[in-house]
């Protein structure tokens, strides 16, 4: 009986003792990095993706290109044959937001993400083998967060046809990003964004009665160096309102990106992505 | 048998009722919050809020106590890697140090007020200055903390006179080394509120980990 009574007390001590001083696993454990491409050989100047998917451990995030109230976004530095070419634009699928608690509110992903860029292969003899790499960091979180980064690469053989792969992981990350304002498959076509302070915004989106949106959310991206502050979002009806605060307010009046996400009528999660200048101050 | 069911039928009934009042104060929370929010906290040239904490030593601190001093306040998490840089870096220390006339109060809140946690990271990164307990949440969310490190200065008339970052460089990795160029947006505030002028940036964007406050 007593050596039971030890045993449980050992038993909550050690649920209840926080791991203070415990070792903190790896970054490279928690996140999973590869590069990976659509094609398996690829014809000399032909275009094709490339993609770095990132595999999470279940219940830990990193973050989108704007993190939210906490994080770093999620980089990708590539690094093609031809070194002098730009940067490609890496492709952000649609992020999800957690909510924690004290109205931290994050914007990222969970579980696996594929972040893509569109690439031209370079000139060169059919069979000859081409290097390509990205340097990737990141930010991983739950109750803690760990700086983590990883370098991949991957050689692909230009041929004189092209040979499609991973077309199925592609072809699923790639119907998951944003589509520009004004696309036709979209659901909603414009925003609008009104001042109403200082530096108080409110952004709207509007579509058309009788379809049925779901589960409208907004990822606001502010200019460099300002951040969102306080958003609200309150949908209903068929109108979604976003308020939120600049701070610091940036000084020259740029143009801000806000990306809308919602469920279309067939239950598919869509996003469109709205350009906006930001309006003048107020008068007094 | 019987008996034994009564009380646990009470208990069940008592466990429904209780699980509805909860329900109905958590509705009740989310309103307030929303309010909270669009009112958002803490402002630059209004009256600091008001806090009352204890420190890992279980001494009190409020605000009050340093009336007529410029008070620095740093949100703090041992285990957030923004937070390691700058104490590897020095940068809390050495600024703390360097003003001697300010009260620097450094502030644990929510999951990441830990006594004992916190008093080993303070031997080991030699911190002389206060490190207070916000275990509710309190004074994170009367001053709108969201990161670690969330900084705020308040003036000598008891105003709020900075709030942001530490500084310009949104770095996560614990060992990285400071970037040249670097402006260190808290000393230069308290360089210029030491002249007598007023902070040119009073608000810059806070970067870090996310404030661990309690479900």
């Amino acid at each position: 009986m007593r050596n039971l009574s030890i045993l449980l007390g050992l038993t909550l001590l050690l649920a209840v003792a926080r791991p203070a001083g415990a070792a903190m696993p790896k970054a490279g454990e928690l996140v999973q990095a590869q590069l990976l491409a659509d094609v398996s050989a690829v014809k000399p100047g032909e275009e094709f993706t490339l993609g770095v998917l990132l595999k999470i451990k279940p219940k830990w995030h990193i973050y989108w290109k704007y993190p939210g109230d906490a994080g770093l976004p999620t980089t990708v530095k590539w690094k093609l044959p031809d070194s002098s070419a730009t940067q490609p634009e890496l492709r952000f699928p649609l992020p999800v937001r957690f909510d924690q608690p004290g109205d931290v509110v994050g914007y990222g992903y969970k579980d696996e993400v594929l972040l893509t860029a569109r690439v031209k292969a370079p000139q060169g003899a059919a069979g000859s083998s081409q290097e390509f790499a990205a340097d990737v960091t990141y930010l991983v979180c739950e109750d803690v967060c760990i700086a983590g980064k990883a370098a991949v690469k991957l050689s692909i053989p230009l041929a004189d046809q092209t040979k499609p792969a991973n077309q199925e992981l592609f072809q699923k990350w790639v119907a998951q990003l944003p589509q520009p304002a004004g696309a036709a498959s979209a659901a909603l076509k414009d925003a609008e964004l009104e001042r109403v302070g200082e530096r108080e915004f409110q952004a709207k989106v509007e579509w058309p009665q009788g379809q049925a949106l779901k589960d409208v959310q907004w990822f606001p991206l502010p200019p460099k160096g300002s951040g969102v502050e306080t958003a609200q979002t309150k949908s209903g009806g068929n109108r979604s309102v976003l308020s939120f605060a600049l701070v610091p307010m940036p000084k020259e009046m740029l143009t801000m990106q806000f990306l809308v996400t919602y469920t279309d009528s067939s239950g598919k999660r869509q996003g469109v992505v709205f350009d906006e200048n930001l309006p003048a101050p107020l008068s007094k | 048998m019987r008996k034994m069911l009564m009380p646990v039928a009470a208990l069940a009934v008592l466990a429904v009722a209780f699980s509805v009042a909860l329900a109905d104060h958590h509705e009740k929370d989310k309103d307030k919050k929303a309010e909270g929010a669009a009112a958002a906290s803490a402002k630059i040239g209004e009256a600091a809020p008001a806090f009352t904490l204890h420190d890992i030593n279980g001494k009190s601190h409020s605000l009050a106590d340093y009336a007529g001093k410029i008070v620095v306040l740093e949100w703090i998490n041992p285990d957030c890697p923004f937070v390691q840089r700058h104490y590897n870096l020095d940068t809390m220390t050495n600024l703390a140090a360097k003003n001697k006339d300010v009260v620097w109060l450094a502030i644990a809140t929510g999951g990441t007020a830990d006594a004992e946690n916190l008093k080993t990271f303070a031997q080991k990164e030699s911190i002389s200055y206060p490190i207070l307990l916000d275990p509710d949440g309190t004074a994170g969310k009367a001053y709108g903390a969201k990161k670690t490190p969330h900084m705020y200065i308040v003036n000598k008339d008891g105003k709020l006179a900075y709030m942001g970052g530490i500084d310009d460089q949104e770095i996560g990795e614990p060992n990285a080394p400071l970037k040249d160029g670097t402006v260190n947006y808290v000393d230069k505030a308290l360089t210029e509120l030491a002249s007598g002028s007023t902070v040119s940036q009073a608000e810059t964007k806070a970067y870090g980990c996310g404030v661990k406050y309690k479900k």
